[in-house]
């Protein structure tokens, strides 16, 4: 991919279900419309539940990785419109 | 060979477990009481492997060990090397340098290399299904990755320290270059320490492991001409001393106890008796399958996790409402009710001695039912299923027919869960619907709880229901 800049970080791990997603929620809710917010957890879950959880709420997943230890790490840009 | 290392972040702490994986044994080689016993335990059962022994490098500084309590709870000794008999309080299982221990193929050598601290030893490990030859060593404070274990952490009490801080640096040097620094580069070298950890200096690496053939050739402490050298090279590079060191040490010396702050009120029976005539909810911090075991009836389960223990209590239960904690062991419940009193819950205190302690005074014990996944979708049609999960994670995939309570909103809505059924409450894996469990038998249900969850039921590959987003 191409080098995405995040605008925040939220660093969830070590986080237990569902904080990860409540975390981000607050953060985003800081941020404007259309800023990057870079999350890493270390939640097994947080695989499938972020990416399910940022369908949901309308924002864009831009990218999801994992490093060699494990961690994951979620690119959400924060949806345009206002809710 | 089963080789695990977990890395606990806020310390820059590694701890180990190694195992053989045809005879099913291994050890747990310096547990930290922040993860906690129950988290060894835990991965002992997902590896499928029986403990043999608890194995501690040396007496830490910086971190409180949980190997007394897991070994303990386990049922296996807890050994550390012979030259801490008589300096900590404790029973344990004394090593002798050169002594080999055996875990199935998994041969361990223990090599004595104080200086750091006087009883610190190595452990050189051989996987003897593939031959003898030494592959890894576990080098706990003795060699670091691009630093060494700082000498300098006395308690300044001539018994327990044993050693001055000048001989303790030469005594490391030493140890260092005549038994580490003589086995074959391959040797790959697993610390206990990296990254920011305070028992390192700033030449500590982030990386958890090496070879002792790197750290031969570019080990900067190690590289000065002699023990003068190296134990003045460590001191201008070494970082502040770790907070509260003298205490944490005198803790893993069990000379002292693990304090809270002076608001954890150790509770009797009797008292915790008085505090449920005033309504108070028993807070279970342990996990959900402890709970699910035997727990204080009426009480309400949520895990400990400390990152995100008062910010999950927060989003699950009212603030007002008064609580008396129980953890296990004693540590964690202190910890529990601090965290609980900083977020803004009104604590009375945490129960003293545990179930224990609450069985012993002839005190009832209530169980909840646990079912496999296996065990409920033969049986489906007898249960009401509850998803403990949140919304977003229901609609990606659920059990047919289950009804959504979500953690987050499970104490006030428990009524809403249908009544014509007993109930059966998973969640993603077992944390939150321990915590759902726990309230709709508050609120007079027939519970299960479904060990594995989600996870589990995907695993067996049993059907689910999905919804499109909206």
């Amino acid at each position: 991919m191409s080098k995405v800049i995040e605008d925040r970080m939220l660093d969830a791990r070590g986080l237990m279900c569902p904080m990860p997603v409540v975390k981000a929620s607050r953060e985003l809710m800081l941020m404007q419309p259309g800023q990057v917010l870079k999350v890493i957890a270390s939640d097994r879950a947080a695989r499938t539940d972020f990416p399910a959880w940022v369908e949901d709420v309308g924002h864009e997943l831009i990218h999801s990785g994992q490093e060699s230890d494990g961690t994951l790490v979620f690119y959400v840009r924060k949806r345009q419109e206002a809710e | 060979m089963i080789f695990k290392q977990y890395r606990y972040e806020p310390a820059g702490q590694a701890s180990y477990v190694l195992a053989c994986g045809t005879a099913k044994q291994g050890f747990v080689v310096d547990p930290i009481a922040d993860l906690g016993p129950d988290f060894y335990l835990l991965e002992a059962a997902d590896l499928a492997i029986t403990l043999v022994a608890v194995l501690e490098t040396h007496i830490h500084a910086d971190y409180i060990s949980c190997a007394r309590e897991l070994a303990l709870q386990a049922g296996v000794p807890h050994r550390l090397h012979e030259s801490a008999i008589g300096r900590v309080s404790y029973q344990f299982s004394p090593l002798k340098d050169g002594q080999r221990l055996r875990a199935g193929k998994v041969e361990l050598e223990v090599l004595w290399t104080p200086g750091h601290t006087p009883e610190h030893v190595s452990y050189l490990v051989e996987d003897r299904s593939r031959g003898a030859e030494p592959w890894f060593v576990l080098t706990g404070d003795s060699l670091l990755v691009g630093d060494v274990g700082r000498p300098d952490l006395l308690l300044g009490d001539a018994t327990l320290d044993v050693m001055d801080e000048g001989e303790r640096a030469a005594t490391l040097y030493r140890s260092i270059k005549e038994r580490l620094f003589i086995l074959p580069d391959y040797v790959e070298v697993y610390p206990n320490h990296y990254g920011g950890s305070s028992c390192g200096g700033v030449n500590l690496s982030g990386k958890a492991s090496s070879t002792i053939g790197i750290e031969r050739l570019l080990n900067l402490p190690m590289l000065q001409p002699d023990a003068a050298g190296f134990a003045s090279f460590v001191r201008e590079t070494s970082r502040p001393v770790p907070e509260g060191y003298k205490t944490i040490k005198s803790i893993n010396l069990g000379l002292a106890e693990r304090e809270g702050a002076a608001s954890a009120v150790a509770l009797n029976v009797q008292a915790v008796d008085g505090a449920f005539m005033r309504g108070a909810v028993v807070l279970d911090v342990r996990p959900a399958m402890r709970f699910a075991a035997g727990h204080i009836p009426g009480a309400v389960n949520l895990q400990f996790n400390r990152p995100d223990l008062a910010d999950r209590a927060l989003l699950a239960l009212p603030t007002d409402l008064e609580i008396i904690i129980h953890g296990e062991p004693e540590a964690v419940a202190i910890e529990a009710v601090d965290l609980l009193i900083g977020a803004g819950f009104r604590v009375a205190g945490y129960l003293r001695g545990g179930l224990a302690s609450w069985e012993g005074a002839g005190k009832p014990v209530s169980r909840l039912r646990v079912l496999s996944v296996t065990d409920l979708q033969e049986h489906i049609a007898d249960f009401q299923v509850i998803d403990a999960r949140e919304r977003h994670e229901y609609r990606r995939g659920h059990i047919e027919g289950a009804f959504l309570l979500p953690s987050s909103s499970a104490w006030a809505n428990a009524s809403e869960a249908p009544k014509n059924l007993a109930l059966a409450v998973h969640c993603g894996e077992v944390a939150r619907s321990g915590l759902v469990a726990s309230i709709l038998t508050r609120a007079g249900r027939n519970v299960s709880l479904v060990a594995g969850g989600m996870s589990a039921w995907r695993d067996h590959g049993y059907p689910e229901v999905t919804e499109t987003a909206k």
